[in-house]
């Protein structure tokens, strides 16, 4: 074999070794990181079981605590009424009817909020901020507005829950003075941003691993609606999470 | 146009993205601070070849030395990315200084054209770019910082396979004529003309000024 075609043949074995090697790596690391989507997958399902046990829990809990021994006290005031005939009794039980009735309304609520069936997703939230203005500082302010658009009900109440826990958190540690939730409409996107003025976090370190129930529920919702969560900090400034959602994951099939 | 002037187009179009990074990457703790020093010791090695070939003298020093430096800062850019543990960078960065130590200094001399580093490191960083690609597109949700990492990426990944590619004909000199090596060296230079160019949209349109952002 002459010196030209010795070489030929070591340069043709070298560039196959070199795909072979590639194309393995190709193979290996696509593995690598499918197992991790699956891994991922299947703790997001348990998550949610989870979650789903913790919210049954907790409407046991509520119903039981909550109505259970009031309307035991209803029973009682009839069953000595209707022995001893004192309107006084009847009108104890009366009251007590209007306590469980105020207390079935906002266990209802809590489960899923009346205003957002009946009036949409922009009072809800309004109400939401006076609701949680209320409890005390920061001040919540509502920016912005939908310009009329009409969310599918099931996907409302993901964006309802995942602005709920993100004012939520803001609130319990941010130690903001003001926390403002900002509705805006782009072209294709339809965003809302939490943003607030307070201790705030350095956002480029790497990220913990995300543990949280809280993290995970909205990470969760967030998945479930194709948007993407956008994230910017910088310690002792604030911090804005930014939800970004596609319209044809919120939209109803026949458009807005 | 001549030959040279093709070169020299090609070799200076690195300062466009070297003036975006500098316009958008500025910050050190920026993950991808890393590649806007790699342009700008790219657009400083670019200018002492052209004076050194202009003036008739190799710039194959310098070009060896870059060599190193551009593997070492890939590497740097990637830990950042993938938040490698510092041991792999540690070993990665030192399996490349000996490459590089034996092809240069022991093997051949600095002043002369030596292709198994430059196999070496566009394998490595051909490889690494594959595994950040999977790692974009089966573990993370779309956003744009994931885009941006997918997009340069996939640059990476072709201008690295095409230059380890032709490194692969100087490993092996079949004495081929100097105008097909020509031919490979042009097709490079275009393509670096190009890539550059991406790069420069890529810093500008996909890319946040804030290190302070996930996104």
């Amino acid at each position: 074999m002459d010196t030209q075609s010795l070489s030929l043949y070591q340069l043709l074995i070298t560039i196959l070794v070199l795909v072979t090697a590639l194309l393995l790596v190709f193979i290996g690391s696509a593995i690598r990181y499918l197992r991790i989507r699956i891994q991922y997958y299947r703790q997001q399902v348990a998550r949610e079981i989870e979650l789903i046990d913790q919210e049954r829990s907790r409407i046991s809990a509520d119903l039981h605590d909550e109505l259970g021994s009031g309307l035991s006290a209803v029973g009682l005031y009839m069953r000595q009424a209707a022995e001893t005939f004192e309107p006084e009794l009847m009108d104890k039980a009366i009251n007590q009817l209007q306590i469980q009735r105020t207390k079935i309304r906002q266990i209802s609520h809590d489960l899923v909020p009346q205003q957002l069936k009946t009036h949409g997703l922009l009072t809800a939230l309004r109400e939401l901020a006076e609701e949680m203005q209320v409890a005390g500082k920061p001040a919540i302010r509502l920016e912005g507005n939908m310009d009329g658009l009409a969310i599918r009900p099931p996907r409302a109440i993901h964006i309802y829950r995942i602005v709920r826990e993100l004012v939520t958190n803001a609130v319990k540690h941010s130690g903001a003075s003001i926390i403002t939730i900002d509705l805006v409409r782009t072209p294709r996107f339809f965003c809302i941003e939490i943003r607030d003025n307070g201790r705030g976090f350095d956002s480029a370190a790497p990220a913990g691993d995300g543990n949280g129930m809280g993290l995970q529920n909205i990470q969760a919702r967030v998945e479930l609606l194709h948007a993407v969560i956008i994230t910017v900090s910088k310690p002792d400034v604030g911090t804005s999470y930014t939800v970004r959602i596609p319209y044809e994951s919120i939209l109803p099939a026949d458009g807005n | 146009m001549s030959y040279l002037a093709l070169f020299a187009i090609s070799a200076f179009s690195i300062a466009l993205p070297g003036l975006a990074a500098l316009w958008r990457i500025r910050q050190w703790k920026h993950p991808y601070f890393p590649l806007a020093v790699m342009l700008w010791i790219g657009l400083v090695n670019e200018t002492i070849s052209y004076l050194l070939i202009r003036n008739g003298r190799a710039n194959t020093v310098n070009s060896n030395l870059y060599t190193l430096l551009e593997y070492l800062l890939f590497l740097w850019l990637f830990a950042r990315l993938a938040a490698w543990a510092p041991k792999n960078l540690v070993v990665a960065s030192l399996s490349g200084i000996l490459i590089w130590i034996i092809d240069n200094l022991l093997l051949h001399s600095l002043a002369s054209y030596n292709p198994l580093t430059r196999v070496f490191s566009s394998i490595v960083i051909v490889a690494l770019s594959i595994d950040e690609v999977n790692h974009v597109l089966f573990s993370h949700p779309a956003g744009r910082r994931n885009r941006a990492r997918l997009l340069f990426c996939c640059c990476f990944f072709a201008f690295f396979s095409y230059q380890a590619f032709i490194s692969v004909f100087d490993l092996f000199p079949m004495g081929v004529s100097a105008e097909f090596y020509k031919r490979l060296y042009l097709i490079m230079a275009i393509f670096n003309f190009i890539v550059n160019l991406i790069y420069t949209g890529l810093i500008l349109w996909t890319l946040n000024r804030s290190a302070y952002t996930n996104c």
